[in-house]
């Protein structure tokens, strides 16, 4: 008897991806227009930070820590959502 | 040990980290900043299953910035420019100038319909020649205004022409559409015209909204170079002539499209 591997995705799981998706659409909704627009640039168009800034009419260092305000602000909302260490750990401390 | 901070993994996962060799040497001996890292990355695969949203309005004014100057010059296909939605004001102010004419020829109109098909195309002609006209006049108001344009305060170094891109936009919308009309017509001068001055429009139109002195002077040369004030000036009175000559009654002598375009 041969097994064949079922490549489909459970209803579970199917389910899970629905609200991901329902989810990161809020979360980037939620984002100011700058960041919205720093992230979708640097994130998806692979824009560098200096033509970020450009359209963002502000420094090299503002428009890097927009980037990052997003990524965190997305990262809070969507970590419970992605499954593997849901505790976003308390950056940046001893151990 | 001490550990990266959010915004140092952040930064190092986007490519933008100032201490990247640092963050690597940390990463390869600190199993908890590597989970971190890997969380981080897990939010934003998951992201990348998105389809690509819209960045924002600056965003394509900004890229348009960029890359006008590389692009050769060559019109849109006259189709595309029809079914934009942003036409589509423009499209029903001819619409409606049509149907005015159209009226207004059923009104007055009531006489001996012998030579209908010719009173047809001269009435068809007469509202090109009356809406371009006006058109071109709009046109050239816009681009006096542009030359003209100084800071409103004379202590600002920029000068705010949002008025004037406002106003250019909506006259692209309707030089498309006129050139389009003038090509079908067989008034190739007049198209030529109309699509030197598309381009001025379209530069000022994309222009940033608040420009330098030093931006405003190459806009000004731009359309000194082109002469397209001149241009439009003269079609504009050659038109004129032609709206008296062509409106009805006693018989008189006009420019023909053939000879507009010999000249």
């Amino acid at each position: 008897m041969t097994l064949v591997h079922d490549a489909a995705p459970t209803p579970e799981r199917l389910a899970h991806n629905i609200e991901l998706r329902k989810q990161m659409e809020i979360a980037l909704a939620a984002l100011s227009h700058s960041e919205r627009t720093a992230f979708v640039m640097r994130h998806w168009e692979g824009c560098a930070i200096e033509e970020i800034a450009e359209v963002l009419k502000s420094s090299s260092g503002a428009a890097k820590n927009t980037v990052f305000r997003a990524v965190q602000k997305l990262r809070l909302a969507l970590q419970p959502f992605v499954g593997r260490g849901t505790q976003v750990r308390v950056m940046g401390t001893e151990s | 040990m001490k550990h990266m901070t959010e915004e140092e993994l952040i930064a190092y996962r986007e490519g933008v980290a100032a201490q990247r060799a640092v963050i690597v040497r940390h990463l390869a001996t600190c199993q908890e900043c590597r989970a971190e890292l890997e969380r981080i990355e897990a939010v934003l695969a998951a992201l990348d299953t998105l389809p690509v949203p819209n960045p924002g309005d600056d965003y394509g004014r900004h890229v348009w910035q960029q890359i006008a100057p590389r692009l050769p010059e060559r019109p849109a296909r006259w189709w595309q420019a029809w079914f934009e939605p942003k036409r589509l004001g423009a499209l029903a102010s001819v619409a409606a100038l049509l149907v005015i004419a159209f009226l207004t020829g059923r009104i007055t109109k009531q006489g001996p319909t012998g030579n209908d098909v010719a009173n047809k195309d001269q009435t068809r002609e007469r509202i090109l020649v009356v809406a371009v006209g006006e058109h071109l006049g709009r046109s050239e108001m816009m681009l006096v205004e542009l030359s003209n344009a100084e800071p409103t305060d004379p202590t600002q170094k920029r000068v705010n022409i949002s008025a004037e891109q406002r106003r250019a936009e909506d006259l692209l919308d309707e030089n498309r559409l006129y050139r389009q009309t003038a090509l079908q017509e067989g008034d190739t001068a007049l198209a030529s015209v109309l699509d030197e001055l598309e381009r001025v429009l379209l530069d000022v139109a994309h222009s940033p909204e608040e420009v330098t002195p030093a931006q405003l002077e190459k806009i000004r040369q731009k359309i000194e170079a082109q002469g397209i004030l001149f241009k439009v000036r003269v079609v504009g009175r050659e038109l004129q002539e032609r709206q008296k000559a062509t409106t009805p009654g006693p018989a008189q002598q006009s420019p023909t499209k053939s000879e507009r375009n010999k000249a």
